[in-house]
This record gives structure tokens, C-alpha cells and sequence, in this order.
């Protein structure tokens, strides 16, 4: 028992050490639910509703005039991913994600009126209107700014169309909603622009039943963010990139810092008498600090993001600097934990 | 008398290049303050970890405390790791999150001795080398003379038969090394130890009784 009290305090010595590792291994589980949340989630839509053979399989929405509270709501869900589907050149897609009930599925013209939405985040369920039956909503938006689609939860909106209703979702453990993969979808609301629209008809020569919904235009707006944001974007990715690069550098410089150190101080600890199973012991405590830690700050975590970051924008560059720490993090407690490995090698 | 450690035509490589051994062969008997000397890269480490079980042999003969290490099982060298050996390193090694006391005492816990015995020899060394006042200091707070002199405790708690040092002055400037020496010499005398010192510094070689000279490999004893 002494002894361990003893080895468990070079564990407590290196807390400083043990907080940034837990740190990083709750932003890292965080990355992991906004990372399947978002683009898992989209990847999955978009490749299945390509997929889709024709109309026949897609209930349409009526046309109608979306409320923009609705589409407030809506866009306050939505999370920001990057992905490159269907051989599309990597650019933005937003998607929101609510869930839908009461689907009329004898009736391929579902409007907007007859929806039943339950939005799981950030408020309270709220209802647009009763009859409908849908699963999901989803709103494309391909090399868009996200001010143009954020628009639209200001009220003032632009153009977006109601692309098709797809069918089959499903919820997931980590309770978003995801998509059977094998099965043609026909309970997704897909929301998406006019320049979205012409994209996916570029590109897959096809599209599903498209309904136009207006959804009071500012084509101001729309042209100014088009213009504007994508520039700030850029630079701002160019700012993280940097900022990602000192970062791995920094931790890389650290990692062999600390594994050097650890190295030494596990040779020195086996050379004074220490057993393979004191020093496995030692790093099992050290990995159940971390763990306590990071089940902390994960929390912590994901009610700051929650409760503040609600800007797609921030969001979405949050997200890259989420993964490259997730990536680093992974990096620094695998070493950590195989630490011992080569100091115990040597003897 | 009998050996504490016999070495006997050891044999040692690393990869394809030069033997760093080639034939080296001596013994230390209790009471024994033997220096290691040589240039750098001469092998005088590698002899030591061999002697300490850390490395093994090529080949040849290497018998610590009557245990022959070439064919010694992982226990066993752990046990003569805790019980047999006290190992002094020239940047001393000390575990900077842990006290005086606690770095002391270390070996004497991860042995399973009772914690109890471990404080009153810690106490008794400590006493011995004038840092009995500084027991529960944090051993980062220690100048460069007195952490060395806490590595010599702690080379000492489990009453070794064997203390192997690695240029141990070589992080000291002269008037710290001549202060450690002459505390390392008066213990090894009163506990009736061995020592095998490696240092390339031929003035410490006064506070010796046996000189060993390595070159090319080989081990020649040199009079005192």
C-alpha cells in the first residue's frame, strides 16, 4: 500500500501533465459526438439521396411558404461539416437536424403545414404544425457561407427549396439521426438553395422532385455573404491552420519532452527496485486520473459549446481545431500509456 | 574473502563494431573502494551494467553475490536489483516530484519492507550525510552536493552488498566531489560494502583502495 501511495504520487506530481491529457481526451470524445452528429450524419443523407432511383420513391412537399420561425429553428440546430460527397470538391454543407412526427406517407404532397417538428436542441420541443410524419430535416448547403444559410434564421432569409421528403431514418446511440444505408430514404425534409440545387444537378445529372419554397428573399444579403464570408473563411482558415501547425509542433515537442523524461524516471524506478507490476500499476492510476478528469471536462465542455457557441460560423472553425487536437490527443495518450514500454525493453 | 561481484572473460559487442569487452576479468570483495578508470567510450558503463544485470554478456562469466546473472531469471535480478545493488547515477536521478525522505525510502517500499523500518534507516543516513534537517524537503529545492548525497542514501536504504556508481562527481564541481567521495568512502567502510566507482577523473582516485584501468576491453588492476 505504501508503495503505491508513493506512485501515486508521481502520478499527482505530474498533474499539470494529467489535466492537459484529460483535456485533450474529452475535447477528443467531444469531436467524436459533434463528428458523427454532423458529418456522419450528412455523409449518410446525401450519398443515400443520391442514391435514390426516382420521384416514385420520394414523398414531395408541397409548395408553400416556410415559416421563418420554423427555419429559425431549424438553423439553430444545424451543425457545420465538411465533406466531399460524391466527388464534389470539399466545400461547406450545414445541415440541421430535427425530429419529425406523424408522417402521412398515403400522401406524397406533405406541406410544411402538416408537420409535426421536435427540435432536440437548443429549446424546448416546439410544434410548426400538425399531421406530419417526417423523421428528419435536413438542409443542404453546398459552397454556401453559412451567413447565407444563417440568414434564414434571422427572418430575413433567401431562397431555399424544399428538395425532397426521404424516408427510413433512424436513431442512432449517440441519438442523432442517422440513415439506413441500404434502403432508399423518403423521410428526409432536404432543404437546400437554388445554387445548391443546380450543384447537385450538375453534378449527378439527376435530382429528386424538387417543390420550390420561398422563403421571403434577400437576395442582398445572399450576394453579400457570398462574397464576403467565404473571403473571411478562407483567412480565418489559414489562421487555424497555422495555429494547428505550432500546436503540433508544441505538443510533439512536449511528447518526446515528456516521454524522455518518463523513459528515464521508468528506468531509474526499475533500476532501484521497481517491478513491472508496480510500474504498470502506476500507469493504470495514471490512466484513471485522466479518465476522471476528462469525463469533467468533457462535460464542461459541451455545455460551454452548447450554451455558447451557437454560431455556425465559430462552430464549424471550432470543429477543425476540435480535430486536429482529437488527432493530437490520441497521439499524446497512446504514447503516454506505452511509455513505460521501452524503459522496461532496456533492462 | 569471497566475491561480491567476479567478472570473468567478459566478452561484450554492440552490432558489428568494435567489442567494447574483450576479455575483461576481475573481482570486488567487501571493503573494497574500486575505481573504474578510462577515456570515454571505453566501456567503463557497459561494465558496470553488466555488473548490475542490466546488460547482458556476450559471453563470459558474471557472478553477483554467488548468482550467476547470465542464466538469472527476471525475478531473480530483481531481487538483487532491490536487495544487493545500490546504483549512484552522475545526474543523480533523484524523483523531483517525491521528498527527501520519500526518495530515500523509495527502494525500501517498492521492496515491501514496512514503511516504519524504511523512515528510521532513511533517518539514520540522513543524519549521516548532514541532511537529516531537510528530510521533507522537496529534493528540487536541493543544490547539486546535497541531491547527490540523497542519491547515496538511497543507493544505501536496503543495505546493499554492491554499490555501483557512474561517474558520480560528474555533475559536481571539486569541492562537492571531494565532500561525496569522502562521504561515500566512510560508508562503504563502516557497512562493509563493495564499490565500483566508474570516473575518468584521476584525482578522485585517492579516496580508493583498488584501481581498475580499462583499455582496449581488457581490465588491468593498477597499484594504489
Amino acid at each position: 500500500m505504501e508503495v503505491q501511495k508513493t506512485l501515486f504520487k508521481l502520478v499527482v506530481r505530474e498533474r499539470r501533465q494529467i489535466a492537459v491529457a484529460a483535456c485533450l481526451v474529452a475535447t477528443a470524445v467531444l469531436m467524436l459526438v459533434v463528428y458523427s452528429k454532423t458529418v456522419l450524419g450528412i455523409k449518410a443523407s446525401v450519398s443515400s439521396a443520391f442514391r435514390m432511383g426516382g420521384p416514385e420513391d420520394i414523398a414531395v412537399t408541397s409548395q408553400g411558404e416556410i415559416d421563418a420561425d420554423v427555419i429559425g429553428q431549424i438553423s439553430a440546430l444545424d451543425g457545420v461539416a465538411h465533406v466531399a460527397p460524391m466527388g464534389l470538391e470539399r466545400r461547406w454543407i450545414q445541415s440541421g437536424w430535427v425530429e419529425c412526427r406523424h408522417v402521412d406517407t398515403s400522401d406524397p404532397g406533405i406541406g410544411l403545414d402538416e408537420l409535426v417538428v421536435e427540435g432536440r436542441l437548443p429549446r424546448e420541443p416546439f410544434e410548426v404544425a400538425a399531421g406530419g410524419d417526417f423523421l428528419g430535416v435536413c438542409g443542404l448547403s453546398l459552397g454556401e457561407s453559412s451567413e447565407a444559410w444563417e440568414s434564414m434564421g434571422a427572418g430575413s432569409s433567401t431562397t431555399y427549396r424544399v428538395v425532397g421528403v426521404l424516408k427510413n431514418t433512424m436513431r442512432t446511440p449517440w441519438g442523432f439521426i442517422g440513415f439506413l444505408q441500404d434502403q432508399p430514404l423518403r423521410s428526409l425534409l432536404v432543404f437546400c438553395s437554388e445554387r445548391t440545387e443546380e450543384t447537385i444537378r450538375a453534378v449527378t445529372g439527376k435530382i429528386f422532385a424538387f417543390q420550390g419554397v420561398t422563403v421571403t428573399p434577400n437576395y442582398a444579403r445572399e450576394a453579400a455573404t457570398r462574397e464576403f464570408v467565404p473571403l473571411v473563411n478562407r483567412a480565418v482558415q489559414v489562421l487555424l491552420i497555422a495555429l494547428l501547425a505550432s500546436t503540433v509542433f508544441a505538443v510533439t515537442n512536449s511528447l518526446y519532452l515528456r516521454l524522455s523524461s518518463r523513459r528515464g524516471e521508468g528506468l531509474v524506478l526499475l533500476m532501484i527496485g521497481a517491478s513491472k507490476e508496480q510500474m504498470v500499476t502506476r500507469y493504470i492510476l495514471e490512466a484513471a486520473a485522466i479518465t476522471v478528469l476528462a469525463i469533467g471536462v468533457f462535460v464542461l465542455e459541451a455545455v460551454a459549446l452548447r450554451s455558447v457557441v451557437r454560431d455556425r460560423l465559430v462552430w464549424s472553425l471550432g470543429e477543425i481545431a476540435l480535430q486536429g487536437v482529437a488527432l493530437i490527443s490520441g497521439a499524446v495518450v497512446i504514447s503516454s500509456c506505452l511509455a513505460w514500454g521501452p524503459a522496461d525493453k532496456e533492462l | 574473502m569471497s566475491e561480491i561481484l567476479e567478472m570473468s572473460a567478459v566478452h561484450k559487442s554492440y552490432g558489428e563494431g568494435t567489442p567494447v569487452l574483450n576479455g575483461a576479468t576481475f573481482s570486488i570483495h567487501p571493503g573494497d573502494r574500486t575505481f573504474l578508470v578510462g577515456p570515454s567510450g571505453s566501456g567503463k558503463s557497459t561494465i558496470l551494467n553488466i555488473a548490475a544485470g542490466l546488460v547482458k554478456a556476450d559471453s563470459g562469466s558474471v557472478k553477483l553475490c554467488g548468482v550467476d546473472l547470465s542464466g538469472a531469471s527476471y525475478s531473480t535480478l530483481l531481487e538483487l536489483r532491490r536487495e544487493r545493488i545500490g546504483y549512484v547515477f552522475q545526474k543523480f536521478n533523484l524523483v523531483s516530484g517525491l521528498t527527501v525522505e520519500e526518495n530515500v525510502i523509495l527502494p525500501s517500499l517498492l521492496a515491501g519492507k514496512p514503511k516504519h523500518e524504511a523512515l528510521t534507516r532513511c533517518r539514520e543516513l540522513l543524519e549521516a550525510v548532514e541532511l537529516a534537517a531537510k528530510a521533507n524537503s522537496s529534493v528540487a529545492t536541493l543544490s547539486r552536493g546535497e541531491q547527490q548525497r540523497v542519491a547515496i542514501c538511497r543507493a544505501l536504504i536496503n543495505s546493499p552488498s554492491i554499490i555501483f556508481a557512474d561517474e558520480p562527481t560528474g555533475n559536481l564541481d571539486e569541492r562537492n566531489a571531494s565532500l561525496f567521495m569522502g562521504l561515500l568512502c566512510r560508508i562503504v567502510d563502516a557497512s562493509g560494502c563493495g564499490a565500483l566507482i566508474a570516473t575518468h577523473n584521476l584525482a578522485l582516485l585517492e579516496y580508493g583502495n583498488r584501481v581498475l584501468t580499462l583499455k582496449a576491453g581488457t581490465v588491468r588492476e593498477e597499484a594504489c
